[in-house]
Order: C-alpha cells, then structure tokens, then sequence
C-alpha cells in the first residue's frame, strides 16, 4: 500500500510538468496579449505605451525563455506575480481556494445527502410513486444547466423571499450560519447536476446487488429486507458510486466557472475565467495547477477509498 | 462581515413558502426568465438643453437626453434633522480594479477611486437637465488663471492623508509630475504630458501649474476622471512601502479610507473620522460607516443584487434593465445622458478596398438606419446618433455638415459612383463578441445588407479583435464611444481623432483635422475655439471616416434608502451620501 501510494504521487511530477507546457503552450497561442489588456481601449493604439508594457511584463522574450524562467520560479515555490490584480499568484490561490473547496464541499456534501436516501429508495421500491419521483427529479437535475438553476434561486429565495443573499461570499471566519447562507444556492446549483447523476448510480447500483445470489442467502436467513440492504447491499453497491463521485470532481471545477460567475462569488472558478480573458498568463497558470492537482488528488483518494470498502481490492 | 441593515422583512415565512412552492413553480420560472417588465418601453427621452464650456453652441435636438421621470436631481443640502448616521452601502460595478493607484489605474473613474483620494478640483453638477457642471475646489482652496498659460493654486490647510502625513503643495506636485512622467502611465499621462510643461510649489499652500500652451479645457479636464485629474497619493506611504505596495493599498485623503482589498471581489472602505468637509449637522463627513465596492461581473447578478437589498448600488445598467429598474418602487435611476456611451460607433478601413473611396464610406453612412436602430435597441432611453464623439452644444458642431441619414437609393448611387455597377459591395464588419455588440452588430448586418452592402458579421473575443484591428486587418470595425469626453472639452478628443491618437481604432489620418483640432485646443478666444472644431469636424463627416448608430445614458440604479446621493460627473460619490 505504501509503494503504491509513493508511485501514485511520483505521477503527480511528470503529470504537472505536462500540464505547465500545455498551459503555456495554449495560452501562447491565443491571439491578444496581455499588455493590450492591461493598457485598455483608449490607450491601446499607443505604440511606446504598449511596448513597455510587454518589456515590464517580460512578454518581449522568446516563448521558451518565458517558459524556463517560470519554471525556474515555480520550481522554488514563486509562481509570479498576477498581471491583473498584482497580487503574487501564491496570494490569489490562497485568497480563491478556499471559496472553491466550501464550495465543492457543500454540493458534494449536498449531493451525497440528497442522492444516496434517494437513490437506495428507489431501488428498494422500484417503479413505486417514490422511485418515478425520483427519476424525475434525477432527468430534471441533469437537464438544468447550472446557470439557469442559479438564476432560478437567486430570484426566488433572494429577490422575492429575501431568505438568502442574492450574490457574494461570507467566509468561515465570519460565522458558519453566515457562511452557509451565501454559499448554500451556489452550492445546490452547482451540485445538482452531481446528484442528478449520483442518485441514478446508487438506483443501478443496490438494483444489481439486491440480485446478487448473498443478498439472497441473507434473505433467506431470515434477515429483515432494511437489515439486508444496511449491512449486506448498501456497501458494495457504493463501490461503483464512488468511481462516479471522483469522476465528478472535475465536473464541478468546471461548474464552478459558471456558478461562481452567476453568484459572484471570489474563487478559483472566476478567477480562472477573468485570468483567461484578461491573458493573465501567471495567475492562470497558477490556477490551473492547482485544479490539476485537486483531481489527482481526487482521483487518488477514490482508489483508495476503493480498497476500505471492498477489502477483495489490493494494491500490489 | 458587512450587514445590510436596510434589509426588507420577509414578506412570507418559510412555512408559507413551503405550503405554496408546490404550485407555484411554474410561474416562477416564467417570472424568473423575464424580470418584471412592462409589455411596452419607457417613452422616448426628450430633448434638453446643453451648458457647456463658453463659446458652446445650441441645445440639442438628437444627441443622448435625459429621460424627465426617471432622472433624479442632485439632492439639496438636507435638513440637519433629517441627516441619520451610520450603516454601510455596498455598490457594485462589473469592472475591476488593476490598482489602487491612481497614477497606474487603467479604469479612473472607478467609484472607490473617488471615496479614497480627492484631487485639487472636481465637478459638481448643476443642473442635470442642461447637462450642466462646473468645476469647484477639493482639495484646493481656490484657483485662478493669472495668464493663459498659467494656474494658481491655493491649497486647503491642515488636511492630512489616511496615513497621518500632511498634504500641502510639494505632495501635489510630486503626484501631478509622478503621473505625467511614470513610465507605466496609464489614462492621465498623454494628456498631462501634452497639457503640463512644469509644477511649481511656491509656498506650502500654492502650487503653481505652467501649461505648454494656452490650454482653455485645462481646468475641466483637470477635474474629468477620464481626463488628467490627478488624485492625491501620500507621498509618504509612497516612500515607505514602494510601489507595489500601493498598487494593492490606497492612502488618499478621501471621505473613506482603504481598509481591504480581496481581489476580484471587494474593496471596503471605512469612515475617515479625519475629513476635512462638514456635514449638513455641523459634523465631520461622511455621514456612512463605510462603503464597499464590489465587482459583479454580470449585469443580471447585479440587479438581483439590488432588487433583493443585497446591494444598494449598482453603476452601468444595461439598457434593456430600464424598464425593470424603473417598475421597481424601491429603485431610483439615475441617467447620465452626458455621459452616454454611443453604441455602434466605430470606423472604417480607409487604407484599403473598400472603404479607402470616401463615396463608398458616405455610403455606407447613409445605409446606417439609426431612426430603427434606436427604437428595436433603445429600451426607451436610447436616441439615433448621427454625429461622431460630436453633439449639440459641443464647440465645432453645426447642423450644416453631413448628417448621413438612412437613404438607400443614395447608397446605390454613390457605389455606382464608386465603380460599383450593380451599386452592391460585400464587406467584412468586425465586432467584439459580447453585448451589446453583438445584438446591434446583427441589426446592422441587416441594415447595411438591405441597402446593398453585403455584410459579413464577424464576432471575435476582446484581444482578439484587438490584435486584428491593430493590425489593420478590417474593413469596417466598431466599438463603443463615449460622450463624455467632448462634453467635458473638445480638445479631449484629440485622443480619437488624431493622426496615430491611442483611440484612434481605425487608424484613419488627416493632417488637416490635426492643425484644426491642435488649433482649437490651444486658443482661449472662443470663436477660434468654435471656427477650429468645427472645421475639424467638417472635414470628419465629408470623409466619413467613422460611423455611429445609437447613444444612450449612462445608467446606474440604486435604492431608496439612500438619501442624498450625489454624483460627480459620472460616478456615485458617497460623501455626503446617507441611510434612511
């Protein structure tokens, strides 16, 4: 176990270098530059301006010495600076990481509560009135794009009810009921589609298991059909969920681009989409990293996880 | 944390939410999808009279005007028994802060700018309904012109920076000459470079500005953010801390001062107990606790945001908002006509086929159908726009030049002209893919494809378009203009339509409308004034090298609760600002 968890973080090296070049590579390409960003409409035609700015932010180098110097940089721990906000990019990420784990925590957490109780329902009373509910509820969930679900919140529960702030973040320091309440509708909508998706796993899931010729023995033991279910079928038909909760760990970074936009709220997801169209090459960088990083650490703890709940699984 | 205290109570409680949601689902998203809007738009905005510089001509008839109900008036001095103190308004803006600042800031009108720092002058508005401002002491006491090429200063005594250090005549000096000469100079630095030959403190309390030329828009430009107004850094902070410590901290001397930036999110300001202004009560200002600023990206979000009382304020409305503004009780909106944007303003490729043939770029003028455009797109606020950065009551215009109205059959018969036999040409037009660039770009694919001039939208991201534009790789391009400029001072727009100017996108040049503008800029005697723009803009609309479709007010929308709200030209000031 202990080798195979040093081979799996020695991945994560050749894994980051790859996504630095990528990164680098692809924001090289976009047309535009961030001298021209920082400079704006009205001072954007003036030549002298434009070439010093590309001279202070070191933009006037070849590529691969751009490259190499931020390597060399990152290496010792200096990511640089934002050419956006002049924040180094190591403060960005530590003011933006924790809005984005509260919330990928909170709609994780929110999923989990929602869609497991729901999905064992379902598959325990299949084509009831419960599990048609269900599965309406898990077709609606998929079928809402985040954005427009968000919208839908914002204006029931802050514009007509005044129960929740329409936008902005409150921090953990600041209170936790404070801070569930402005992270609370983000997090449902950025969850809902993970729930949507999880609910329909754990209904495939346990439905198989509850076939399974154990399951059957345990019946026949005598046992009752919720003790059959907690102790013998639950377990092993989470197996699979799990492989889909760490699949949807990407989803939601990549959801939290948009949430985070529609609630304004200041985390990595905003900060990676301002960092983009503003050529903010550093703090992107620097974003993307640290994404990369979460999934593979994700990923990492799903295998895992993998071997505590089957203990058939063994890591040679 | 920052509190709401102005926060509405719930109109239902949870337990009625519950009962009821059940039903009520499917109109909610209908609701959600529209916000409340009346079937019909706002009526048209009238026409009202411009005051202007000295020398600046008639009202306007066509140009961006106020609309009567909806605009709000600078409040009077307020009863001292009215004033209530305390609480905390949060504004918000979808544009952020690159730095605090105010020599390396590329967006100067920013409203935190003009919480944290004062300058020597600024704007105080007269009359909303004549556009009209004049230019009144801040941080100076009082100023004259003792020649054309010269002005005085007398300083206001004893103010202090947050910092605790003084403000006196070296301090400005040193600002005005860090923004004129920083090499990463950004919005102020042309135009004081152009404007300021040297900065003399004759004693703590004067200061003495020497102009390069006779510069009669000096003092108006001085106090337009968008201009050369130079806000007041603590010279001693600067010292102590460095530069980049003050791009990401602002020690100025303004009613509130700098408590915490989180990127991309907020900046808080708390009471400056220290301000050098009394209220209405005899009390020093500002009558707040504080004010936050923060940056909301999307305009929907932020009008929830002020519907719903999470926010207070928030500049920049889009257009199709008015009417949901407007049907809000709890909302005031406030119109910046003067301080319009002119959509669908942009130019045209005048070094290459086709438009380097002034009859094809006369063309496609007239094939512009502003008088359309303004009633699908104006949301009621909007007006057709016929004369570029150039309105009624700016020095220069007169109704004689070309005017460019919709006329198809002229259309045809100029490209005929031109060498165009079926009087049809097919061109590219190159927009920034956002809105509402991208709405009136289609109207105008459509406008310019009925009167025969084939158009091929292309939408590309920000830098994209930039880079191509840059380039000269275009045909026709636009952007959005703004009034403000010219309404300050024509000499302003030396930025637009110079020969290599910064805001000059579409790289057009013509030496004569360079002589006429330096000539207008650099006179006091105002028939000059008015005998140099306006041949500068006579020789503009014969060429036609720029376009324009449809102006409309600059927007901000905020709640009731806030009483004496004022504005400098075109930005909320907090000062004298308080919670009902």
């Amino acid at each position: 176990m202990g080798k195979y968890l040093l081979r799996r973080l020695l991945y994560f090296v050749p894994v980051f270098f790859l996504v630095s070049v990528v990164i680098f590579s692809i924001t090289m390409l976009l047309p535009g530059d961030p001298a021209m960003a920082f400079l704006g409409d009205a001072m954007g035609q003036d030549k002298v301006a434009y070439a010093a700015m590309r001279a202070e932010l070191g933009l006037d180098q070849p590529v691969p010495v751009q490259y190499a110097n931020w390597l060399g940089r990152a290496l010792h721990g200096d990511l640089g600076r934002s050419i956006r906000t002049h924040e180094t990019v190591v403060e960005g990420l530590q003011a933006r990481l924790p809005v984005t784990i509260e919330l990928t925590v909170v709609a994780l957490f929110f999923a989990l509560i929602v869609a497991i109780p729901v999905g064992i329902i379902s598959a325990t009373r299949p084509n009831s009135l419960l599990d048609s509910v269900g599965t309406v509820l898990a077709i609606g969930g998929v079928a809402i794009p985040e954005f427009f679900l968000g919208i839908v919140l914002i204006y029931v529960f802050a514009v007509l009810l005044h129960w929740l702030p329409s936008s902005g973040f409150v921090p953990l320091s600041a209170g936790l009921w404070l801070s569930l309440q402005s992270i609370i509708m983000p997090a449902i909508a950025l969850g809902t589609t993970v729930t949507a998706v999880t609910m329909r796993q754990v209904r495939a899931s346990l439905l198989e298991v509850l076939q399974q010729e154990y399951v059957v023995v345990a019946r026949a033991k005598g046992l009752a059909e919720p003790a059959v279910v907690r102790d013998h079928a639950v377990k092993n038909a989470l197996i699979p969920v799990v492989t889909v909760i760490g699949l949807q760990i990407g989803r939601l970074f990549g959801g939290a681009v948009v949430v985070e936009t529609i609630f304004a709220l200041p985390g990595m997801g905003r900060l990676a989409a301002d960092s983009i169209f503003f050529r903010d090459f550093p703090m992107l960088q620097g974003v993307v990293l640290v994404m990369a990083g979460a999934v593979l650490l994700f990923n990492l703890l799903t295998d895992l996880l993998y071997a505590y709940l089957d203990p058939r699984i063994r890591y040679a | 944390m920052e509190t709401n205290k102005s926060q509405p109570r719930l109109p239902v409680t949870r337990r009625q939410f519950l009962g009821f949601a059940g039903v009520s689902v499917f109109p909610l998203l209908a609701a959600c999808s529209q916000p409340a809007t009346p079937a019909s738009p706002a009526p048209a905005a009238t026409a009202a009279p411009i005051e202007k510089p000295a020398g600046q001509t008639a009202p306007p008839t066509t140009a961006p005007a106020p609309a009567p109900a909806a605009t709000a008036a600078t409040a009077a001095t307020p009863a001292p028994a009215a004033i209530k103190r305390g609480g905390q308004v949060i504004a918000s803006k979808n544009w952020t802060y690159a730095s605090l600042d105010p020599a390396l800031i590329s967006e100067p009108e920013m409203p935190g700018m003009e919480a944290m720092y004062n300058g020597l002058v600024r704007f105080q508005l007269v009359d909303a309904k004549t556009w009209s401002f004049k230019v009144v002491p801040d941080l100076a006491e009082s100023f004259e012109q003792p020649d054309p090429k010269s002005v005085v200063f007398k300083l206001k005594k004893g103010i202090k920076f947050h910092d605790g250090s003084d403000f006196d005549a070296e301090v400005a000096k040193w600002n005005i000459l860090r923004e004129r000469d920083h090499p990463k100079g950004q919005q102020h630095k042309a135009q004081l470079q152009a404007a300021v030959e040297d900065v003399v403190a004759v004693d703590k309390s004067t200061l003495r500005i020497k102009l390069k030329t006779e510069s009669p828009g000096f003092m108006r430009l001085h106090a337009f953010a968008w201009g050369h107004k130079v806000r007041m850094l603590s010279k001693v902070a600067y010292d102590k801390n460095g530069e980049e410590w003050c791009q990401r901290n602002a020690v100025g001397t303004g009613p509130f001062r700098f408590k915490q930036w989180i990127a991309d999110d907020r900046v808080i300001c708390e009471k400056n107990p220290d301000y050098f202004e009394n209220g209405a009560d005899g009390k020093p200002l500002p009558y707040l606790d504080g004010v936050v600023f923060r940056y909301v990206t999307d305009p929907t979000v932020a009008l929830n945001d002020v519907r719903s009382g999470t926010a207070q304020m928030v500049e920049w409305i889009p257009t199709k908002d008015v009417a949901a503004v407007q049907a809000d009780a709890n909302l005031t909106l406030w119109q910046m006509p003067w301080a319009g944007q002119i959509y669908f303003y942009g130019g045209y490729n005048s070094k290459s086929k086709p438009f380097d043939d002034v009859r094809v770029r006369q063309a496609a003028n007239y094939a512009i159908d502003r008088e359309g455009m303004a009633k699908a797109l104006g949301y009621g606020v909007g007006v057709p726009y016929y004369w570029p950065q150039w309105g009624p009551g700016i020095l220069g215009y007169d109704e004689n030049h070309p005017k460019y109205p919709y006329d198809p059959a002229k259309v045809k018969q100029l490209l005929q002209q031109a060498g165009y036999a079926d009087g049809t040409i097919s061109i590219e037009l190159k927009i920034i893919a956002r809105e509402p660039e991208q709405t009136i770009g289609e109207f105008m694919q459509n406008s310019w494809t009925q009167a025969g001039i084939k158009t091929k939208l292309v939408a590309l991201e920000r830098l994209a378009w930039i880079d191509q534009v840059r380039a000269n790789s275009f045909q026709a391009c636009f952007w959005r203009g703004n009034l403000a400029s010219s309404v300050v001072d024509p000499s302003a727009l030396d930025n637009a339509f110079k020969c290599g100017s910064a805001g000059n996108w579409a790289q057009w040049c013509n030496q004569d409308v360079d002589k006429y503008m330096t000539e207008g800029g650099s006179t006091s005697d105002n028939a000059k004034r008015q005998a140099a723009y306006s041949n500068a803009y006579r020789i503009i609309q014969e060429q036609a090298y720029v376009f324009t479709g449809i102006g409309v007010p600059l927007l901000t929308a905020y709640r009731n609760e806030l009483q004496n709200q004022e504005f400098d030209f075109q930005s909320p000031v907090f000062r004298a600002t308080w919670l009902k």
